[in-house]
């Protein structure tokens, strides 16, 4: 039976997608089958991320009215082997959506996958509320900043509650991925540390994704940025995925680096 | 005050005493926009309080000289409000026949003189002052084992509330969440959120927090925000309660 991860985090633009692509590219990294569903209807993002924006021709909407079979939908990722990615629709909206529909394709799913990653849109309305109802596990993402962990806090309440889970009466597991982390800026007391933030939420640290250059040139190029595993944010976000499946890592990234010599006198890139 | 049915194996039905704690709305004049107003700004402020909440409408205070309120109006303003009517304490002047029709229970005389009907109301009514400078709805001596305990971080949106009993809380309440209780509020966890305690009046309930870091805290409606609890005791271990009409903190 496969896995369903919701990635998660109420507010909009603190990394959902580009931790959704990092993550499911990890876990097929690791020899887990795994799909990406874009449940961002109406904003299609994930495919660009992934770099398969061209090969979209049906989508999940297309699935959930029978207009199209799960084959024909389901995206092969060139680059990474037992990857797969299911588009959200551009021209739909949230509204296209049934709880039996997302259902019914995530069954499908199910008899196929390890693992199957849903990317939750932003907000705490029905789109969000659907890619979340019936996760087994939550990664919900926040940025060290206070609406963002005010909002992420706000989801875990929805999840406790509004999850298939939570109606009989189990508990999804959930996890903080932190991402956009600058240690410098901690500590110059302008972001919330790590700790202020595990302390707020009271769930287990999954990892600690630093703000990096990496993320958006990875963006723009349409490559998961963990296939970039010179970064400082693909090594992270390998890292919270080696934790994900059991592994004991240790924190990485958390302190402001020490600057070499060299690097004092040549340049003032931190 | 009500019998309780509870179905048995062989016998259909059997009655049973219980004690349930109720809430009075005791009216001390009548003006139809000014109570409609009243009621309907303690549902916005209490919404979670008024689902609902079945109420007996005392009539003792009424001035005995000025006219009886139209009762099918009175019971359609409390009903706009979200209050549900199930009877009449006090009630000496309308019909008793109008009043089963509405189907009213007749709560006796109350405190005054109970006519004696068996019904074991506690007759302690806090009064709840329908006016603009009213606090909280009224209340009754609540029954003890109505306490709540949360193991888990009460999150922002979420709104909690403990009828006629104290809530323990073993972790954090977020900013942006909610906790109620008609007794105490005890947090054993920071408290960042709003605190209500003795919501049904309840003037010697306390609040209990590990850090006060509360966007709000009250007590029987009496309440300090934010900005007025930066005192010596933020974000420390703490306990709220009021002297008279302040509410004071005092460390734990």
């Amino acid at each position: 039976m496969a896995e369903i991860i919701v990635v998660t985090s109420g507010k909009g633009g603190v990394g959902k997608t580009t931790s959704s692509a990092a993550i499911g590219t990890g876990l097929a990294l690791r020899g887990h089958k795994t799909v990406l569903v874009d449940f961002d209807v109406g904003l299609r993002n994930l495919d660009l991320i992934m770099g398969c924006e061209r090969r979209v021709v049906f989508d999940l909407v297309n699935v959930i009215n029978n207009e199209a079979t799960l084959n024909q939908a389901l995206i092969k990722d060139k680059r990474t082997e037992g990857l797969f990615i299911l588009p959200a629709s551009q021209t739909r909206d949230k509204d296209a959506l049934s709880k039996e529909g997302v259902e019914k394709v995530l069954n499908e799913l199910a008899e196929s996958f390890d693992y199957i990653v849903c990317d939750s849109p932003a907000g705490i309305e029905k789109g969000a509320q659907l890619a979340l109802y019936f996760a087994d596990t939550a990664i919900v993402v926040t940025n060290p900043e206070v609406s963002s962990v005010r909002d992420s806090d706000r989801i875990l309440g929805v999840l406790q509650s509004k999850s298939r889970k939570a109606e009989q009466g189990g508990q999804i597991r959930e996890h903080l991925l932190l991402t956009r982390y600058n240690p410098a800026r901690v500590q110059a007391g302008e972001m919330l540390s790590v700790d202020d933030v595990s302390d707020i939420l009271a769930i287990p640290l999954l990892g600690v994704i630093p703000e990096s250059e990496a993320v958006l040139k990875a963006s723009n190029q349409g490559v998961p940025v963990v296939l970039d595993d010179k970064s400082d944010a693909g090594q992270a976000y390998l890292d919270a995925i080696a934790r994900f499946l059991g592994e004991d890592r240790e924190h990485r990234f958390l302190d402001v680096q020490r600057k070499g010599l060299l690097s004092r006198v040549f340049g003032r890139k931190g | 005050m009500t019998s309780e049915n509870l179905s048995t194996d062989t016998p259909l039905f059997r009655f049973k005493n219980s004690r349930v704690s109720l809430n009075e709305l005791m009216l001390l004049d009548f003006d139809a926009g000014r109570l409609r107003d009243g009621l309907a700004q303690h549902a916005a402020r209490l919404p979670s309080l008024f689902r609902q909440m079945p109420v007996i409408l005392n009539l003792e205070q009424l001035p005995a000289e000025q006219p009886l309120p139209p009762l099918a109006e009175l019971l359609a303003i409390c009903r706009d409000s979200a209050l549900n009517p199930i009877g009449l304490k006090g009630n000496n002047r309308y019909d008793s026949a109008l009043c089963e029709s509405l189907g009213l229970a007749d709560f006796g005389q109350g405190a005054r003189g109970d006519s004696g009907r068996g019904e074991p109301v506690a007759a302690e009514p806090v009064v709840a002052k329908v006016t603009d400078t009213a606090v909280a709805p009224a209340a009754e001596v609540a029954t003890p084992s109505q306490t709540r305990i949360l193991t888990t971080p009460v999150r922002s949106g979420q709104q909690i509330y403990v009828r006629g009993g104290d809530l323990i809380v073993l972790s954090s309440v977020g900013a942006g969440a909610e906790v109620m209780a008609d007794g105490n509020i005890h947090i054993y966890g920071p408290l960042r959120g709003r605190a209500m305690a003795g919501v049904n009046g309840d003037k010697t309930a306390r609040i209990f927090c590990q850090s006060l870091e509360a966007e709000l805290i009250s007590i029987a409606g009496y309440f300090k925000a934010c900005e007025d609890l930066q005192s010596e005791h933020w974000q420390k271990p703490a306990q709220a309660y009021l002297s008279g009409t302040r509410l004071d903190t005092a460390p734990l």
